[in-house]
C-alpha cells in the first residue's frame, strides 16, 4: 500500500511519464494557463444561463427527470470519449512504460496509479459543467427543488465521472489487447475495417429517414441525434437513478444503488487490468518490420521528382500516419470521429424528453424546416471541430518536428513554403475527415429528399471554411510557440488540451442550437422563421469564409517570421 | 570558402561562441577540434543557419547566411551531431525528400542513391524505414541525404562516430576526392588520429575561442621536434588551465 501511495505520487508529479525538462520553459511563460481560466469562468457561466433557459421549460415539457438525463448522457459521452484517449496515451504509448514494467508493482496498481490522473482532470471537466447547469436550472425553475435534487447533482456528477473514466480504461485495454494484431502493417486494415462500419451505419441512416416526411420522422431524426448521446446510458447506467433521485423519488434508496453501480464498474476495471493489462503494454514494446529490398520500378518511381511543396505534404503524410502516437491522438480520430458519434445513434431510440412538434400541420413543417437547417450548421460546426479538434495534428505543426527542427533552418526553401507544404498535410486529413464525408451523403440525401441542396450546400461550404480556420489558428499557434524538446512522440501527441477545449465548445453549441430550435419556434415568431434563419445561415458561411481568408493571409504573411524567431 | 568573422553565440549572460574570425579555404579538409563542450556543434549550426548568432556573420562560397539564406544554404550539406531523424521514414523516401527540397532532377538520383548505397554497404536497407537501422547506419543515411545535391562544401558533425572501419574508410576517402576537387570539407572530430592523417588545415577551439588554425606542420613549428599531437592538443586546449580557470570564475 505505501509503495502504491509512492507510485501513485511519483506518476501524478511526472505529468504523463513523457515530459523532457525543457531548458527553456521557465522562460517562455504558457498562456494555455489563460485558456483554462478563461475557459473555465466562461463556460460555467454559459452554462448556468443555458440551465436557466431549460429551466422554466421543464415546468412545461416533462419536468427535470428528461433534462437532466440529457445533460448527463452529453458530458458522460464527452468523458467517456477523452478519458479513453487520455488513458491510452498515458498507460500504452507513455516512455517510461518499459521501466516502469521492470519495477515490482501488480499491473493494477501501475493502471490504477495512471488512472488516477485522467480522474482528477475529469471530476474538473464535468463540475464545471453540471453544477452550474444544475444551479442555473434549479434557478430558472423556481428554486424549489427537493434535497434530493442537489444530492443527485453531486453525487450524479462524481458517479458519472468515475463510472466513465472506469468504462475507458476497460475499453483502453480491450483496445490494445486486440489491436496488436493490428500494429504494424495492418494498420490500414483497420482503417479500411472502420471505413467500412462507417458506410454501414450510413446505410442505415439513410435507410431509416428515407420514409416519408412527416412531424412523427422529424421527430425521430431529432431523436436520433440526441440518442446519438444516449449510447453511454447503455454503458453507464447510473443515469436513470441519479435523474430518479434528482425528481425527489425515493433518494436514499436510489443514491445506494448508484454508489453500489460506480463500485461494481471500478472494480471491474481493475479486475480487467489485472487480466489483461500486462499483456497488451507487452504488445507495445516489441514492434517489427520486414525487410525488403527494393525492385527496379519500385526505385524509379521513388526517385521521381516532385515539387517542394508536395514533398513536404508527403513526408508529412507518412512521418503521421506511421507512428502510433500520432494515429491515436491524431489522424484516427480526426478521420473515424463520425463513427463514434453515429454508432451510438442505433444503441436507443427516441427522445429522453418530448420536443415540440407544433400545433398545426404549417407550425411542424415550419419547425421541419428549421431543424434541418440547424441540424446542417451543427453538422457543419460538429464536423470541422471534431476532425480538427479532436486530433493534435494542427496544434503540433512544428512541435512535431522535435530534435529534427533543425532541417527547416538549413535547407534553401523559404520557411513560408515549408509551412505551408506542412499545413498541407494536415489540411488534406482534415478535409478527408469532414468535407470527405460530407460530399457523399449529402448526394445521398439530397436523392431521397432528406435535406435540401441548399441546406446541404451551406453545410459543406460553412465546413470547409471552419476547417481552414481551425487548422490555420492551430498552426499559427505552434508556429508561434513550438515545444521541440520533447522526448518521445507520444507525450507531444498527447499536448492537445486547446484542441480539446474547441472541441468542446463547438459541440456543446451545436447541441444547443440544435436542441433549442423547436422551442424558439413555439415560444416566440419572427414572421418567417425560415427564410430568416436560412439568411442567418448564409451570412454565416460568409463570414466564415472571410475568417478563413484572414487566417490564410495572416499565415502567408507571418509564418516566415515566425518560424525564423524559433531559435533552438 | 567559409569565411566566419566575429562569430558570437551567447545563451543568457553564458559566451559559448566568443567572437572567432577564421576561415575554410577552398581545396581543403578543415579539422575542427576541441573538447566536450567546446563549442563546436554551436559554431556549426551558426554556419548552417540552424542557429541565430548573437553577433558576427558567416559567408558561404560569398553568399551571407543572415542576409541571403536560400541562396547560401544551397552550397553547403549539413550532417548533424545525432543521426536520428526521420525515423518513420523509409531510407529511399528520405532520400528523395532531401533531393526534392534541393530541386534535384530525377535524372541522377537512382544513380547517386545506388553508388553512395553501394559504397556504405546498406543497400538491401533503403527500403525500410529508418527506424529499423543501427546507429551507424543511421549515420549513413544522413551523410547521404546531405551530399545527394552535390554541394560544394560539406559540413560535418562528427561523421565517423558510430562508423564501422570500412565505412569510415569510405567517407574518409570521399571527402578526400571532394576537396582535391576544389571543394571545402569542415567536420568536426575528437580523434587526433583521424585529423592529423586526414585534414589538411586543423581549428582548435576551446571555451568559445579558436585557439589556433592553420596547418599541421605550423601548428608543430611551434613546439619541441617529436612532440606528439595530442601532447600539443591538450596543451592548447590547456585542460588543466581550463579548470582552474573556471573554478576562479565560479
Ligand atoms: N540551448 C542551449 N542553451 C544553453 N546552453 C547551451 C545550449 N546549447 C549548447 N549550450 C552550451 O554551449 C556549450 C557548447 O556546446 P556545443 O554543443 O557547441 O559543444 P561541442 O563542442 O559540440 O561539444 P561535444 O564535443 O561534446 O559535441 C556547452 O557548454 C553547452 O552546454
Ligand atoms: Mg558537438
Amino acid at each position: 500500500m505505501k509503495r502504491f501511495l509512492l507510485l501513485a505520487r511519483v506518476l501524478r508529479k511526472c505529468g504523463k511519464g513523457n515530459e523532457k525538462q525543457d531548458r527553456q520553459a521557465d522562460l517562455k511563460g504558457d498562456n494555455s494557463l489563460l485558456l483554462y481560466v478563461a475557459g473555465g469562468l466562461i463556460l460555467p457561466v454559459v452554462l448556468f444561463f443555458v440551465g436557466r433557459f431549460f429551466g422554466p421549460l421543464s415546468l412545461l415539457f416533462g419536468g427535470v427527470e428528461p433534462f437532466m438525463a440529457t445533460l448527463f448522457l452529453i458530458v458522460a459521452f464527452m468523458l467517456l470519449l477523452m478519458s479513453l484517449m487520455d488513458l491510452i496515451s498515458n498507460m500504452f504509448l507513455s516512455s517510461d512504460l518499459p521501466y516502469l514494467m521492470s519495477l515490482p508493482f501488480s499491473p493494477r496498481q501501475i493502471v490504477f496509479a495512471r488512472t488516477l490522473n485522467t480522474l482528477k482532470t475529469m471530476v474538473i471537466l464535468s463540475s464545471l459543467i453540471i453544477l452550474p447547469f444544475g444551479v442555473g436550472f434549479a434557478v430558472g425553475s423556481g428554486g424549489t427543488q427537493p434535497a434530493g435534487y442537489w444530492i443527485g447533482l453531486i453525487a450524479g456528477d462524481l458517479a458519472t465521472t468515475v463510472a466513465a473514466v472506469a468504462l475507458a480504461g476497460i475499453l483502453a485495454i480491450l483496445i490494445m489487447t486486440v489491436f496488436r494484431i493490428a500494429r504494424n502493417r495492418e494498420m490500414m486494415a483497420v482503417i479500411g475495417a472502420l471505413l467500412g462500419f462507417a458506410a454501414l451505419i450510413g446505410y442505415l441512416f439513410i435507410n431509416k429517414s428515407n420514409t416519408a416526411l412527416n412531424a412523427e420522422t422529424v421527430k425521430e431524426t431529432a431523436g436520433a441525434v440526441v440518442s446519438a448521446l444516449s449510447g453511454p446510458a447503455v454503458a453507464i447506467p447510473v443515469i436513470p437513478f441519479v435523474t430518479k433521485m434528482m425528481a425527489g423519488k425515493d433518494v436514499v434508496l436510489n443514491l445506494l444503488i448508484v454508489l453500489a453501480i460506480t463500485a461494481a464498474i471500478a472494480a471491474l476495471y481493475l479486475f480487467v487490468s489485472d487480466r489483461l493489462y500486462l499483456r497488451a503494454a507487452l504488445n507495445m514494446q516489441d514492434s517489427s518490420s520486414k525487410r525488403r529490398s527494393l525492385g527496379t520500378d519500385a526505385m524509379d518511381r521513388a526517385c521521381r521528382q516532385r515539387g517542394i511543396l508536395s514533398a513536404y505534404t508527403r513526408r508529412d503524410l507518412r512521418l503521421v500516419f506511421r507512428n502510433p502516437a500520432y494515429m491515436t491522438n491524431g489522424w484516427l480520430l480526426a478521420l473515424a470521429w463520425p463513427v463514434v458519434l453515429l454508432a451510438t445513434f442505433f444503441l436507443k431510440d427516441g427522445l429522453p424528453f418530448e420536443l415540440p412538434t407544433g400545433d398545426s400541420a404549417e407550425q411542424a413543417e415550419m419547425i421541419r424546416s428549421l431543424m434541418t437547417l440547424a441540424g446542417s450548421i451543427a453538422v457543419a460546426l460538429m464536423a470541422a471541430c471534431s476532425t480538427v479538434g479532436l486530433s493534435c495534428l494542427a496544434g503540433t505543426l512544428i512541435s512535431r518536428e522535435g530534435a529534427s527542427f533543425y532541417y527547416l533552418k538549413m535547407v534553401p526553401v523559404s520557411y513560408r513554403l515549408q509551412v505551408f507544404g506542412k499545413r498541407n498535410a494536415v489540411l488534406t486529413i482534415a478535409g478527408i475527415g469532414s468535407v470527405g464525408y460530407e460530399i457523399p451523403a449529402a448526394v445521398v440525401l439530397c436523392a431521397t429528399g432528406t435535406v435540401t441542396p441548399l441546406c446541404a450546400l451551406l453545410c459543406i461550404l460553412l465546413t470547409a471554411a471552419l476547417v481552414v480556420i481551425l487548422v490555420n489558428l492551430e498552426a499559427a499557434h505552434d508556429l508561434k510557440k513550438p515545444n521541440l524538446h520533447w522526448e518521445s512522440e507520444a507525450s507531444i501527441a498527447k499536448s492537445n488540451s486547446r484542441g480539446m477545449i474547441i472541441w468542446f465548445v463547438c459541440i456543446l453549441l451545436a447541441m444547443i442550437l440544435f436542441l433549442a430550435m423547436p422551442f424558439l419556434v413555439v415560444l416566440s415568431l419572427p414572421e418567417n422563421p425560415v427564410l430568416f434563419a436560412t439568411l442567418i445561415a448564409a451570412g454565416l458561411v460568409l463570414i466564415a469564409w472571410g475568417g478563413a481568408a484572414l487566417t490564410e493571409r495572416r499565415l502567408n504573411r507571418k509564418s516566415a517570421l515566425w518560424l525564423g524567431n524559433i531559435d533552438t | 570558402m567559409i569565411e566566419i568573422s566575429h562569430l558570437t553565440k551567447t545563451y543568457g549572460d553564458r559566451k559559448v561562441v566568443n567572437d572567432c574570425t577564421w576561415e575554410v579555404p577552398d581545396g581543403a579538409i578543415m579539422g575542427f577540434i576541441g573538447p566536450n563542450g567546446a563549442g563546436k556543434t554551436t559554431h556549426l549550426k551558426m554556419i548552417t543557419g540552424v542557429l541565430r548568432p548573437t553577433a558576427g556573420t558567416v559567408k558561404l562560397n560569398g553568399f551571407d547566411i543572415t542576409k541571403e539564406p536560400l541562396k547560401a544554404k544551397e552550397t553547403f550539406g549539413y550532417v548533424s551531431d545525432s543521426p536520428d531523424h526521420f525515423l518513420r521514414l523509409k531510407g529511399v523516401e528520405y532520400l528523395n525528400f532531401m533531393a526534392d527540397i534541393y530541386g534535384m532532377p530525377s535524372e541522377g538520383r537512382r544513380e547517386f542513391i545506388e553508388e553512395y548505397a553501394d559504397r556504405f554497404g546498406i543497400a538491401d536497407a533503403l527500403n525500410s524505414k529508418i527506424l529499423s537501422y543501427s546507429h551507424g547506419m543511421r549515420q549513413k543515411i544522413m551523410v547521404m541525404g546531405a551530399l545527394i545535391h552535390k554541394p560544394p562544401i560539406w559540413i560535418l558533425d562528427e561523421p565517423l562516430l558510430g562508423l564501422d572501419p570500412q565505412s569510415a574508410f569510405e567517407l574518409k576517402k570521399m571527402m578526400r576526392e571532394h576537396a582535391d576537387a576544389g571543394n571545402s570539407v569542415l567536420f568536426s572530430t575528437h580523434v587526433l588520429e583521424v585529423a592529423e592523417k586526414l585534414c589538411d588545415r586543423i581549428a582548435v577551439i576551446r571555451q568559445g575561442e579558436i585557439r589556433f588554425t592553420g596547418t599541421l606542420d605550423e601548428l608543430r613549428s611551434g613546439y619541441p621536434e617529436g612532440t606528439s599531437l595530442e601532447d600539443i592538443f591538450l596543451h592548447l586546449t590547456g585542460e588543466k588551465q581550463a579548470s582552474v580557470e573556471t573554478g576562479t570564475e565560479a
